[in-house]
């Protein structure tokens, strides 16, 4: 069964619209499908500000910053896991320090 | 008389220096790991205690743009937290470079969702609900950035 969206992007009689449908339906069970769940929430955000634009619940405009927003999200998750491999690998670095050199190396 | 055995220097006792010697390089080449990486700033609570309290002041704020005034003092008050969040982050110089972005990401998203109110009117209740959920998932990132850095022991 067809999704609100996809009728809704196949009533545009914008040929354009037509030929992103594929891609934005990939891209959406891609996102929903994915094992990161900060993706599974953005690919289902997408899918629910899709049918709220065919529904005519937002804007256009409204939609348009939804995206942004999912842009921006993306962007701040990618420096949490930044910061999540650093501290890792600094507590890889203390653990050798603190276990090895001062600890093992020093009963020697 | 002496035995050959008794002629013979006794072994002095030694470390096992190529092992200590082989963990003295592991370090040097972690140290330089280190300073190559750039490890992060440690936990900051203050940081914790400026997003946590910031995110809910903001979404009350979101919910007072489903009605007909604007509180142009609220969005300045609110504003100027943001900014000094931002300034207290930027102040922990390149190693907070990540939390720094973030908090600018946040900021640019925040003025975003005032340009709309103010551009485009009264939100709808799917509009406050869309823009509440996307801010507080914002905040939630920043801090649970701020959870993923070491104690500082």
């Amino acid at each position: 069964m067809r999704a609100k969206w996809e009728e809704f992007i196949d009533n545009l009689q914008d040929e354009a619209a037509t030929l992103i449908k594929d891609d934005l339906r990939t891209l959406i069970l891609h996102t929903q499908d994915d094992s990161n769940a900060f993706v599974q929430r953005q690919g289902d955000k997408l899918e629910l500000y899709l049918n709220q634009l065919a529904d005519g619940a937002i804007t256009k405009e409204q939609f348009e910053g939804y995206v942004t927003d999912i842009r921006d999200l993306t962007k701040m998750q990618s420096r949490k896991m930044s910061v999540a491999g650093k501290a890792s690998a600094q507590r890889l670095v203390k653990g050798i320090t603190k276990l090895v050199i001062k600890g093992l190396v020093a009963a020697l | 008389m002496r035995s050959m055995e008794c002629d013979q220097p006794r072994p002095i006792p030694r470390k096992p220096t190529t092992l200590v010697a082989a963990f003295l390089y592991l370090f040097l080449a972690l140290s330089a790991c280190a300073s190559f990486l750039g490890f992060p700033t440690y936990y900051d609570q203050t940081t914790y205690k400026n997003l946590t309290d910031l995110k809910p002041e903001i979404l009350f704020l979101y919910d007072t743009f489903a009605t007909d005034s604007m509180d142009e003092a609220k969005i300045a008050a609110a504003r100027l937290k943001l900014a000094q969040v931002y300034e207290y982050e930027k102040g922990k110089g390149e190693k907070n470079r990540e939390t720094r972005e973030q908090l600018e990401l946040l900021q640019q998203m925040f003025e975003r969702h005032i340009g709309d109110r103010v551009k485009g009117g009264i939100w709808t209740p799917a509009h406050v609900r869309n823009q509440k959920t996307n801010l507080a998932e914002a905040f939630d990132l920043a801090i649970a950035t701020e959870r993923v850095k070491n104690q500082n022991e």
